[in-house]
């Protein structure tokens, strides 16, 4: 870990100024932040202390949806009793990330904001695409955790397991820069790395993640976040698919949905085309089985992660099923 | 801006054989060790609308830890876990995986298990720190303590007091856990002896008030 | 003087008198199903408290006035002649006490040690590392088994070929053995390698008084770090002190004086103050030892009355730059076959080199063979624990089977799994298993603590010694051993076990314990 210096800004202007600057880095939980310096992945100057920030903290629950300050520490959001009862899928997918140490200290921005954990990526002696380098080692290399979909030129996953929950309730991004503020989707937020292979996401230098918001969810709305992996206890999804499902009550035809799917792509994937198999029909375990079965359809495994597949569909038609609180049979 | 009076001179290239030569070179000239002790005023840039700025050297910094406020003199980059260990001597709190991973550096900061191995010694100002030793002493054993002794829930022990953080914060609060609670709660924390099934039981045993401890 | 006393030896059931012959002063031993004060009853860990509580020091835990940091700096590059090493910008560093670059002059794979430096602090040795500079000629290398086989693979070791001379167990013939199968299983059986994951890393502290050396290390055999140290410093056994109180595992890791309790000890000289020296999680995983990795070609065969008939096993495994990746204990021990064959070879590449790790090559013998009996009782339509019962040459085992088919109800109408009842798979099944092990407790003379008390040094008759290398890490017979001592009737009965010393030292035993040359005196 090199030797760097912590600026605690006064305020959110002072603080976008300084992180314009070269070498200037964000500090939210540090749980990322610390991991990259001790990989020496990163090697910033300063760090940007952002828990001064009063516009980057709270929960705030409303009529008009909630708003989660960019500093909300992921247990806050697990433990939440409305986010529990409204955002399901956000509360499930916080109460799964990670560990409880861990989730006391990590930030939603942080989460959103996070690096790829791809084996290739965080070692210190492998120069990658993603860090420069002219290739990226996963697609010949060791790659039983890398993308099934939207891979090339990089092949990572994108490791927030939050983020696909946030888009399945369509949430947005409130972003502060040193020229002003914009609201982006969410969803548009994050970028394949076919546009750029050195970034996972729409953040440009100076700018801070302040807050994220969740419209209310649509009437009639469920939703639920599962994930697939390999240990009981904590471990990163292998696979991760997040849904909001809404329908109405008798006839159970889906008025609208959204599924996203967690640690298939470089970005969290939403997947129209499953969506498309449910919406507008009634409910029940076949559409669930055919939407699973269209998350995966155009997807391109690498030598070793094709249980990948299988295993989206799997997991996309339970999701779907519990959002809809439908037993399977 | 202030920036070089502080920084390294080539700091902005984020190479990282070039920063750390840059960082020899300061530290050289001022000292590691020795550099006037930080408080929330020292130096505040006004026109920067800086608040703080700390380090890159070291600077005497205040812990709250175990209900006594301690002053270490330490760079940022020190971690609150290498802080306790290499400058305070409260190696109960042990470093395994220097990653977050393991649950081996759980402390509490205000009540709540982290790991300290993830966090800036500076970060952790204005919070109540406990530590292992602050929750309880061979001669103080707390209830959960016993339990672990009862239960041998320590093989070769070296998870054990990370083991300990989280299960007492997580009976804390939630003194009626079940068995899938008292899972999660040490979901954190990896034992290579494999002495899970012991852990669960002596917190079990706690939760059913079955061991009255010697406290 | 001598005694007779009879004993009646052997397992419940099996029990038959043999008369042994016994030192006059030796306690009668143990006889089958007696009575004991503390053996059989549940007490608790004598250091438990201490360990739930933090309070026990380990190695990495010990810091002593003026100790000093030390960092290692690793190669990145798997094979190459390292050309020159500069250290004398990290040197110039502040706070930097000692620099020193490793006796090898090639590195033959990433993660081998190649400098290493002591500080103040951990973080400035950080830095220090970062201004080594070391030329590096990069060699052509290779890094995995079956690549490292093939002829005309880049060597690892100058004098030759990669794949050594195999180790070769025969009897009766196998080409007869398939002949007279009534079926054949054939299969490759692929394992790979599992590292240690001790949670504390290996590493020691090291300080010298004069030309006498006192080394806390995380070991589980401290006589061995001893020795090593003793060969490696050239110093008489009696300068060099080895200490271990608390052990956060080794699982076979931890024996003899790896390269960073050297490097520790030769800081320690360099600077004239104690160094300490810890492995970082990713040195431990590149550079301390692992389960090797295996690629075993089985062949199984038995007559239509379910008796084997042949065992053959071609096994290639590699212990990196190491040795010892051979699997075929299993094969030459579990079951009665006429025909056997078992050929072991170790294949050298660039990767760290093993170490033993509970149970060396069992786990990947018995994965093989177990497999393969499974699939031979398949073929043969056989019941899988029958087929194992008919070539079971041990009377031991056989009363085993017993006990597990009852706990398992193997053989019952009811084939539920008791032992573990909560094992459920997600569509509502029950899994169940069948395998076989052995396991044979053993420990070397030295390593077994003196049943005898022992007079203590200091002359006290009062004061007993037990004297051994037992690794604190808390398994059940140190910990069972410690029990043991602690609870002898006598306050005076000193217990000192952690600690070797120079046949000299014998008066400093009560710091920190120790024991003379021999362990088991
Ligand atoms: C053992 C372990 C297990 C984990 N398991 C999971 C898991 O299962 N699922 C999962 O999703 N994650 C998991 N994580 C990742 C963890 O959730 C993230 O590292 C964490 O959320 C990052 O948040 P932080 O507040 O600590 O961010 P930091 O480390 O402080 O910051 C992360 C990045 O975001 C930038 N940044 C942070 N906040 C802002 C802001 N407001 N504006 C602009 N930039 C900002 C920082 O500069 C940095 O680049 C795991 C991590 C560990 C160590
Ligand atoms: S050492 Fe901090 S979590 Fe492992
Ligand atoms: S008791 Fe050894 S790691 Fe848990």
């Amino acid at each position: 870990m090199n030797r760097f210096e912590v600026l605690t800004p006064a305020d959110l202007a002072h603080a976008a100024r300084l992180l314009a600057r070269q070498g200037h880095v964000a500090l939210a939980g540090g749980v990322d932040v610390i991991d990259l310096l001790k990989l020496g992945i990163i090697a910033p100057a300063t760090l940007v202390n952002l828990k001064n920030l009063p516009e980057l903290h709270g929960i705030e629950p409303g009529p008009r949806g909630l708003r989660l300050g960019a500093l909300t520490k992921l247990h806050e959001v697990a433990e939440h009793p409305f986010i529990r009862e409204h955002y399901t899928a956000v509360s499930d997918a916080a109460r799964e990330a990670a560990t409880p140490q861990i989730r006391n200290l990590a930030t939603v921005g942080g989460n959103l904001l996070q690096r790829p954990r791809c084996w290739y990526f965080r070692h210190p002696d492998v120069n990658c695409l993603k860090k420069g380098g002219d290739r990226c080692y996963a697609l010949t290399g060791l790659n039983r955790y890398h993308a099934i979909l939207g891979g090339g030129p990089s092949f990572i996953v994108h490791p927030s397991n939050l983020a696909p929950a946030l888009i399945a309730l369509g949430a947005s991004a409130r972003i502060v820069g040193p020229s002003g503020e914009r609201s982006v989707e969410l969803e548009k937020f994050f970028t394949l790395p076919s546009v750029d292979p050195k970034r996972e996401n729409d953040l440009k230098p100076g700018e801070v993640l302040v807050e994220v918001n969740l419209p209310p969810p649509p009437a009639g709305a469920k939703s639920a976040y599962l994930e697939a992996r390999e240990k009981q206890s904590f471990d990163w999804p292998l696979v991760g698919a997040a849904a909001m499902v809404a329908s109405d009550g008798a006839s159970r035809t889906v008025r609208d949905a959204r599924i996203v799917l967690c640690a298939v792509a470089p970005i969290p994937w939403r997947s129209p085309e499953a969506e498309k198999e449910i919406i507008g029909h009634p409910l029940d375990a076949e559409r669930a089985r055919a939407a699973g079965e269209a998350c995966v359809r155009g997807a391109h495994p690498l030598a070793d992660n094709a249980y990948k597949i299988a295993m989206t569909k799997v997991l996309a038609r339970r999701t779907i099923l519990k959002a809809a609180g439908i037993e399977e049979a | 801006m202030k920036h070089d009076k502080h920084g390294p001179p080539d700091s902005r290239a984020i190479s990282r054989r070039a920063f750390i030569k840059g960082a020899g070179a300061i530290a050289a000239t001022t000292g590691l060790i020795r550099t006037p002790p930080a408080s929330a005023d020292a130096a505040p840039d006004a026109q920067d609308g800086i608040v703080e700025r700390i380090g890159p050297g070291a600077q005497t910094i205040e812990l709250k830890i175990n209900g006594e406020v301690k002053r270490v003199t330490v760079e940022p980059r020190v971690t609150l876990l290498r802080a306790l260990r290499d400058h305070l001597n409260l190696t109960g709190t042990k470093l395994v995986c220097d990653r977050g991973a393991c649950g081996a550096c759980t402390v509490h900061l205000d009540g709540k298990p982290v790991t300290s191995c993830m966090v800036l010694a500076l970060d952790a100002r204005g919070h109540e720190i406990t530590t292992i030793e602050g929750l309880l002493t061979p001669d103080r054993m707390s209830p959960l303590g016993a339990a672990f002794v009862e239960h041998d829930a320590a093989q070769c022990g070296f998870c054990t007091p990370g083991m300990m953080m989280s299960m007492a914060a997580a009976l804390a609060s939630n003194p009626k856990a079940q068995l899938e609670d008292v899972k999660r709660a040490v979901a954190g924390n990896i034992c290579r002896c494999g002495t899970y099934p012991h852990v669960f039981a002596a917190a079990l045993s706690v939760v059913r008030g079955g061991n009255r401890g010697e406290s | 003087m001598s005694r007779r006393v009879t004993l009646n030896l052997g397992f419940q059931g099996h029990l038959e008198p043999v008369t042994v012959v016994i030192p006059d002063d030796e306690p009668t031993p143990w006889l089958f199903g007696e009575r004991f004060q503390i053996v059989g009853k549940p007490t608790p860990r004598v250091d438990g408290a201490l360990r739930v509580t933090g309070a026990a020091r380990y190695t990495y835990d010990i810091s002593m006035p003026g100790m000093l940091y030390g960092a290692i700096l690793r190669s990145p590059i798997p094979h190459a002649r390292i050309k020159s090493v500069d250290l004398s910008s990290a040197r110039r560093l502040g706070g930097v006490r000692a620099a020193i670059r490793m006796d090898d002059t090639v590195v033959r794979f990433a993660g081998q040690e190649v400098a290493a430096v002591a500080a103040i602090d951990y973080e400035t040795a950080l830095d220090a590392l970062g201004l080594i500079k070391v030329e590096y000629e990069p060699l052509p290398f290779v890094a995995e088994l079956d690549a490292a086989m093939k002829p005309g693979a880049p060597p690892v070791f100058e004098s030759g070929s990669n794949v050594q001379r195999p180790t070769v167990n025969e009897h009766g013939d196998v080409t007869r053995g398939i002949a007279e199968a009534a079926a054949v299983h054939e299969a490759v059986y692929l394992t790979p390698v599992q590292t240690h994951v001790s949670l504390e890393v290996h590493g020691s502290v090291a300080r010298w008084d004069g030309d006498e050396l006192t080394v806390w290390s995380s070991s589980q055999g401290i006589f061995t770090v001893r020795d090593d140290l003793a060969v490696y410093f050239n110093l008489p056994h009696s300068k060099v002190r080895v200490v271990c109180e608390y052990l956060g595992g080794g699982f076979g890791s931890k024996f003899g004086a790896k390269p960073e309790t050297v490097i520790a000890a030769r800081l320690a000289r360099q600077a004239n103050a104690p160094v300490k020296v810890m492995c970082t999680r990713e040195g431990e995983h590149l550079a301390t030892g692992n389960r090797p990795d295996a690629i075993q070609k089985v062949r199984l065969g038995a007559g239509h009355d379910g008796k084997l008939t042949v065992l053959e096993l071609v096994q290639h495994g590699s212990g990196g730059i190491g040795s010892g990746s051979g699997s075929a204990g299993p094969f030459l021990s579990l079951y009665h076959c006429p025909n056997l064959r078992t050929e072991e070879t170790n294949v050298f590449m660039n990767t760290g080199p093993s170490s033993p790790m509970r149970a060396p090559g069992w786990p990947q013998g018995c994965f093989a063979l177990e497999l393969a009996m499974d699939e031979l009782a398949r073929k043969l339509a056989l019941d899988r624990l029958e087929f194992r019962r008919l070539n079971n040459p041990n009377p031991v085992r056989a009363l085993e089977f017993d006990i597990g088919a009852e706990l398992y109800r193997m053989e019952g109408k009811e084939r539920r799994a008791q032992i573990h009842g909560s094992v459920k798979t997600r569509n509502r099944r029950r899994l169940r298993g069948l395998a076989c092990a052995r396991s044979v407790g053993s420990a070397s003379p030295r390593d077994r603590p003196s049943r005898r008390p022992r007079r203590g040094s200091d002359g006290h008759p009062g004061h007993r010694h037990r004297h051994a290398n037992d690794p604190r890490d808390g398994r059940g017979g140190g910990a069972g051993r410690r029990t043991l001592a602690h609870r002898l009737p006598s306050r005076r009965h000193a217990l000192s076990i952690f600690g070797s010393l120079g046949r000299k030292h014998d008066h400093a035993v009560h710091h920190a314990g120790g024991s003379p040359g021999r362990g088991a005196s």
